[in-house]
């Protein structure tokens, strides 16, 4: 372990790596201030990611995730804009806060318990390696049969709260996954007679289909750009008792504590993600804290302490499962998984014996990110909020020419491009009618390893599956995972709904909180 | 009266586009279960699987549609282009523009090839719909173009392939 941490260490901070992670900064702060912004950045890592040392492109990715994550409570708060998926529950406080001229004092504090959450997180992901490295040796072929079903049935059963629509996509999702050539059985399905369908659908241009694209029209078409003389002021007010700030946050420690513990446990669900991390904790906080059932979205502090700390612990946890079982902890890790299998590496066990110090980096990256970023974000936030201010027709056709362009490259193949054309039209219709996306994306990627080990599964133990102790442990621990993540949902959506401050151009709700970017 | 009410409703964009999305998904299991029966036993599971699971739920999902008589409120795609404070025609016409815009783009990825279609597109969008000016529009055009050259041709030695208009023109 010490000499993984070490050769870690060394590799990371070698020239190609830092240089790439220099290159990516801007884009990264950018991403975290524009609604799906961390796609189209993944996206085009992933075009490239056959090409480039594994290091690169790892650090590349799970330095923009981070980064992005730390410049997402920015426009939540000055604009009432939440920037990406999980700043959701930070407008609910974060935005009244700068309405009554506190705007500096909201992001001293999201500052402070972003760095202290996202710091947590990628503790607990180091200190759960070596623990992982065990537990997998416990792990047969039903044990990861049951994680990849589970990862697909949590992420369709807590999805915007509409179960039976999570439910019905997830199955939609498995259905897609089975179109193509399969390893279990050596036949190819469903190809339909067309010869580009033996290969299957590819994961990138789902993704830009599915998400991607339907978001940038969604700017277009919303076209609620955020006006100019509101940055102005929002702009004075923002480095106004930024300290304050950090030292209220600092005065919660037990709260931003338990919100860092609750966002890297929900984030270590397979399939779940942060997003779902940051409401938990948001809601736990509204129920423990002294009058805040009063006070929380109305402008209270600790709405936003709450949230941000969960919101960054949660990129550590979500690695957990990603990297030990090669199960995605939320829809975003899907691609980091086909970024590591295009640079030859198999997610999985793998990573926790012979890939061990790319996995200790992962740490690395987390922990250098926060501490690069936040700094960057006390001098510089209110200048970077504007980018949240670019007017939609300006920033939807420059992402929709690099996301189709990384698109393209991923794969080589001219026809990827109707697969993202046919998701777009399925993305937007689903994101009309209000049919969660999230469960097609981990269906399609966990639906592999879920068939290989659930023949594998069949063959070996039959019923006798459920006779096995980590088996039932596993079931055990899933159920009570899904069924208290479902509780604190439908909690929160009532606290989005009956909380949401009067803001331009977002809303919050029950669709927003499935965004999975 | 009701049964008026009904028919107004079961017809309205409400219920039919989600039909639409029901009749896919059934469509797709279907489809998968009657092949399933030529696949070995190994690669039917996962397929029947879905079918197992999707069936169900989608039939619980199109009876609580078709009973439910009070549509729900309007968002930002709703066909009837609702959002509070904006005129309806504005907003069917930007989904109009991006739509048309998209295709054009792709087909003229398909015709002219990326390192042509995808600067110009860009810039045409920007130019005449994102009102950037000429400066503006150019640069980030540019910016796309030495992405595609700098990036993908000359870093990474990118292959591409052989759009439509240049193959009959020769140029490849």
């Amino acid at each position: 372990m010490l000499e993984a941490a070490i050769s870690a260490a060394q590799n990371l901070f070698s020239p190609g790596p830092l240089i790439g992670m220099a290159i990516v900064l801007p884009v990264a702060l950018a991403s975290g201030l524009i609604p799906a912004g961390g796609l189209p950045t993944t996206s085009v890592v992933l075009s490239f990611a056959g090409y480039i040392d594994p290091w690169i492109a790892m650090s590349i990715v799970v330095f923009s995730m981070a980064a992005g994550d730390i410049t997402e409570p920015v426009p939540a708060i000055l604009l009432g804009v939440p920037g990406a998926r999980s700043a959701q529950a930070t407008v609910l406080d974060g935005y009244p806060m700068a309405q009554r001229g506190l705007a500096g004092e909201a992001l001293g504090a999201s500052y402070t318990t972003t760095l202290v959450g996202g710091l947590f997180g990628g503790a607990v992901l180091l200190a759960v390696l070596p623990v992982g490295r065990e537990l997998l040796k416990l792990f047969g072929s039903s044990e990861f049969f049951l994680l990849s079903l589970m990862g697909i049935l949590a992420i369709a059963i807590i999805s915007a709260g509409a179960f039976v629509k999570g439910m019905l996509t997830a199955a939609f999702g498995i259905a897609i996954a089975s179109i193509g050539f399969t390893n279990v059985g050596g036949v190819v399905r469903a190809d339909m007679g067309i010869d580009f369908l033996w290969e299957g659908f590819g994961i990138v241009p789902i993704v830009i289909g599915l998400f991607a694209i339907p978001e940038a029209m969604d700017l277009v078409i919303g076209d609620t750009p955020v006006a100019r003389e509101r940055l102005d002021t929002m702009m004075k007010e923002a480095n106004k008792d930024v300290l304050r700030g950090m030292k209220v946050a600092l005065s919660h420690k037990w709260l931003m504590l338990r919100s860092s513990i609750i966002g890297t446990f929900v984030g270590a669900m397979p399939g779940v993600g942060g997003a779902t991390g940051h409401w938990i904790a948001y809601v736990q906080a509204r129920q423990t804290e002294k009058g805040a059932v009063d006070t929380f979205g109305k402008g209270d502090i600790r709405g936003v302490i709450a949230a941000d700390a969960a919101n960054n612990s949660s990129d550590g946890g979500v690695l957990i499962p990603t990297l030990v079982f090669g199960i995605p902890g939320a829809p975003g890790m899907v691609l980091v998984l086909a970024i590591l299998i295009l640079s030859g590496i198999t997610p999985g066990p793998p990573m926790l014996s012979t890939h061990l110090d790319l996995t200790i980096a992962m740490v690395y990256i987390i922990i250098l990110a926060n501490i690069i970023v936040v700094p960057i974000m006390l001098l510089l936030a209110p200048y970077l909020a504007r980018v949240s201010a670019v007017p939609p027709n300006i920033l939807a056709p420059i992402v929709i020419a690099v996301t189709t362009l990384a698109a393209y490259q991923a794969s080589r193949i001219l026809e990827d491009l109707l697969v993202v054309l046919a998701f777009a039209v399925l993305g937007v219709f689903m994101k009309r009618y209000g049919w969660p996306r999230p469960p097609i994306l981990i269906a399609v990627a966990l639906a592999p390893t879920l068939e290989r080990f659930m023949w594998i599964t069949v063959n070996t133990y039959g019923f006798g599956l459920f006779l096995r102790v980590q088996s039932l442990v596993l079931i055990a621990m899933m159920i009570a995972l899904v069924y208290m993540a479902l509780r604190v949902q439908s909690v929160a959506s009532e606290s989005a709904h009956t909380a949401v401050p009067d803001r331009p151009g977002s809303k919050v709700s029950e669709e927003s909180i499935e965004d999975p970017s | 009266m009701r049964w008026r009410n009904l028919r107004t409703y079961w017809l309205s964009t409400e219920v039919l586009g989600e039909l639409l999305l029901i009749a896919l998904a059934f469509a797709l299991f279907g489809y998968l279960f009657v092949l399933s029966f030529d696949w070995p036993e190994a690669a039917r599971l996962l397929p029947r699987i879905a079918v197992i699971i999707g069936v169900p739920f989608g039939l619980v999902r199109l009876v609580v549609l078709l009973r439910r008589v009070r549509p729900s409120a309007a968002s930002v795609m709703d066909t009837s282009f609702r959002i509070e404070g904006q005129d309806p025609r504005a907003i069917a016409g930007r989904f109009v523009r991006i739509w048309t815009w998209l295709l054009a783009l792709y087909l003229g990825i398909w015709m002219l090839g990326f390192h042509f279609a995808l600067p110009v597109g860009t810039f045409i969008y920007l130019f005449r719909y994102g009102k950037a000016g000429w400066v503006w529009s150019v640069g980030l055009s540019v910016a796309i173009y030495a992405t595609i050259k700098l990036v993908y041709d000359v870093a990474l030695d990118a292959v591409w392939f052989d759009a439509v208009i240049p193959q009959w023109l020769g140029l490849v």
